[in-house]
This record gives C-alpha cells, structure tokens and sequence, in this order.
C-alpha cells in the first residue's frame, strides 16, 4: 500500500512539474519528454542538423542526477552491467526510431492525453499492443541474460559526464547549438528545468515510476501498482492543463503532434514492445542509467544514436505526418525486434 | 530446499521465475541482486499470503519462504 501511495504522490508531482514547465516556455504537452529531449541533445550536440530541434535540455542531465543522489543517498548506487548490452543499445536506437514517429516517449504521450489530444489515444492503443506482444516473448522465457557487478568507477562514469556536460553548457555554451524557431528554441528558463528534471529523477528513482511496466504488470501478474502512477500523472496534468487553458479536445491542430492514426500506432508499438525486451520505457532506463546500471546507459546511448539517426536520415515525424523513410525505418524496426525477441527467447537462464 | 538463482536478472524475470518455483509446496531459497527485484518479490509473497524471509549480504538478498 504504501508503494502505491509513494506512485500516486510521484505520477502527480511529475504531472504538475510537467505543466509547470509548460507554462514556463517548454512546448505545449512537452513538459516533460524524455524521447524528445534526449533528440534535443542530440541536436544541441550536433549530433543531427534539425536547426528546430536543437537544444541541450537540462531536464535530462537533471533527471540523470536526480536519480545518481537518490540512489546513492539511500544505498542503492550499484554498477552492474553486461547483459547483452550492445543488444540493448539496437533496443534503445529503435525505440527512439518509433517515439519519433509518433512525437513521444510514453510519458509525453500521457501527457498529449492529458492535453486532450486524441492521437496520442490512438498511440497508447498501440502502445499496448507492444506490450502484449513483449509479453508473449517474456512467457516464452525472452531474456537479455544476466548482469554482473562491475568497478565502482564504470557506473559512476555517466554521471560524473552529465556534469561536465552541465559545465560546459553553463561556461562555454557557444560550443553547442540552440535552436533559435521551433520546438528546441521553446525552453522553460535553464535554472528551473535543471531543477524539474532533478525533481523527477529523485521521484522515479525512489517509486521505480515506469510508464511501460505499469501496463506490463497488469497484464502479466494482475497487479496495478505501478499502473497507479501513470493513473496519477494523467489526472494531474490533466487539471493542470484545465486551469492553465492548455486543454484542447481533438484530433487536429494539437501542438508537436500529427493525426496519421496508423503511424502514430505503429511507432508506439515499437516503443511499447522494445520497453518491455529492454525492462522498462526511456524515462526508467535513464533513471536506471544514473543508478550505476551501465546496460542502461548503453540503451541511452541507443536513445542518442537513434535520435541522431532519425534526424540526419529524415525518419522523425513533424506536424505534417510521418515520412516516407520513417514509415519503412518503424516496419524495419519492428522486424528487427521480433528477430532480436525470437533469438533471446525459448532457452530458460539456468536458476 | 529449492533455490531459484534470480540474481543478475532484470524486472519482470524475478519475478516470473519466482512465481513459476512456487506452485509446488516446498521451502524455497530465492537469490536476487537489486533492490528493485528484492521489492517486488517480497511483495508479491505477502500478497500470496506467504511470509517472506530476507536476509541482505552486501549486495546480495535472500528471500526465503515455505509454501505449504
């Protein structure tokens, strides 16, 4: 009981913290997104030359170490790795592949939900076909095999890098790129988004808050306690919405988002499907990646490696609807991860 | 008594391989090394109506419990 409490306190927070940032300049239903702001980095790295999306978001360095204290505060900081970590890194670059097609991490997409637009509905549907379809890979023993424990000094590395990147932006900002129109060039002020993102990663640190777990437990244990945050984040930035007047009901015109139903279903599918190989959505694997677990950072390099790809490559979405390439990029995608799933599957780990 | 070797493995193979072990009665000795495994296996015991029994070594946790 008291973990479902802990959830519903988190999913709230979040969902406040996300609407606040709204209103203090990030794009509208994009408080909080940890697929786009991650393709923001990127961008701000120069890792992609979308000149719209570029900007170094503080809201990930924050949630990274947010998540890094949190663990190490309460004795939980343990770097560990190797379980099939290159695999996951693929996992994570074709989950970034299908967030961009439908313009969201399952987070942002509760939020569109919350801001009253419709295709992230017709998003969450086929966000929950990946799940099932994760599923019945996990009942057929699907598993990325065992962690190890590993040198202190290995999982402190992704930390120790966020604050340099956090220095850097700060005393040399002219080595990266910020976008000056569209969606990077929105941003709440640096201090409060840095502050947003250290909030979350304490929260999701401390409750295990994870948008694709929730669904998955429900289906395969029947229980609904990681459900409850996701419930919670909804209802809260849903009245956040409300009062602020961010709330508009439909299928079109919705900010940073497009009504192609099909692909904004299939672009979740492979989100939701690739989580549940990976054991969790991207906000947990950055959470994870701060805690010390070094094959969630390979995952976020994939994040990284993905959002780049997406850009240079001309697979991510804009308001305009998916793209050609996208559209072959998420049906490969999803024929990579029945492979990747098939291959892992069937050989039970010895207990 | 049984041992299901959970360790390494991440969210949700804890828990599956605990809950496949214990249909049958029997003593069960199951070995998990995060804190987010210990948490969820602890919890679904209980929830099963079962006392779980955990005892932490270093980075290690050890959950025992008697299905009978």
């Amino acid at each position: 009981m008291k973990e479902k409490r802990n959830l519903i306190i988190a999913g709230a927070v979040i969902g406040m913290i996300a609407v606040v940032l709204v209103y203090l300049g990030n794009p509208k239903n994009m408080g909080f997104c940890t697929a786009c702001f991650i393709r923001d980095t990127a961008g701000g790295l120069g890792l992609h030359q979308a000149g719209i999306v570029q900007y170094i978001r503080p809201e990930i360095i924050g949630m990274i170490l947010g998540a890094f204290l949190a663990a190490f505060g309460f004795k939980e900081f343990q770097s560990k790795g190797g379980s099939s970590p290159f695999t996951r890194f693929v996992l994570g670059f074709l989950v970034m592949i299908g967030a961009l097609m439908f313009l969201g991490c399952p987070l942002r997409m509760i939020l569109r939900l919350a801001g009253g637009d419709l295709n992230a509905l017709v998003g969450l549907i086929g966000f929950v076909v990946g799940i099932s379809v994760g599923i019945f890979f996990l009942k057929r023993g699907f598993s990325l095999k065992r962690t190890y424990i590993q040198p202190k000094a290995e999982g402190l590395i992704f930390p120790i890098i966020q604050v340099i990147l956090l220095l850097l932006v700060i005393l040399f900002p002219v080595l990266f790129l910020f976008s000056t129109q569209g969606p990077g060039s929105m941003h709440a002020p640096f201090l409060y988004s840095l502050l947003g993102g250290l909030a979350v990663g304490v929260l999701a640190q401390r409750t295990r808050f994870c948008m694709a777990g929730g669904i998955r437990d429900l289906f395969l244990f029947k229980n609904m306690t990681l459900l409850t945050g996701f419930l919670a984040l909804l209802v809260a930035a849903l009245i956040g919405n409300l009062i602020f007047g961010y709330f508009s009901f439909g299928f079109t015109e919705q900010p940073i988002a497009h009504s192609d139903g099909l692909w904004n279903f299939l672009g979740m599918m492979v989100v939701g499907f690739g989580s549940v190989l990976l054991g969790g959505c991207p906000l947990r694997q950055t959470i994870l990646a701060g805690e010390g677990n070094t094959d969630s950072v390979m995952t976020f390099l994939g994040f990284l490696a993905g959002a780049a790809s997406a850009h240079n490559f001309k697979l991510a979405s804009s308001a305009e609807g998916p793209t050609a390439n996208g559209q072959i990029a998420v049906v490969a995608a999803l024929i990579i991860l029945f492979a990747i799933a098939l291959i892992y599957s069937g050989k039970k780990v010895k207990s | 008594m049984n041992k299901v070797d959970a360790r390494g493995l991440s969210c949700p193979e804890p828990l599956l391989l605990t809950q496949a072990a214990l249909g049958k009665k029997g003593t069960y000795q199951i070995l998990v090394d995060n804190h987010t495994a210990k948490e969820r296996v602890v919890a679904y015991i209980q929830e099963m109506g079962l006392e779980a029994k955990l005892v932490t070594n270093h980075d290690e946790y050890e959950i025992i419990v008697t299905v009978e």
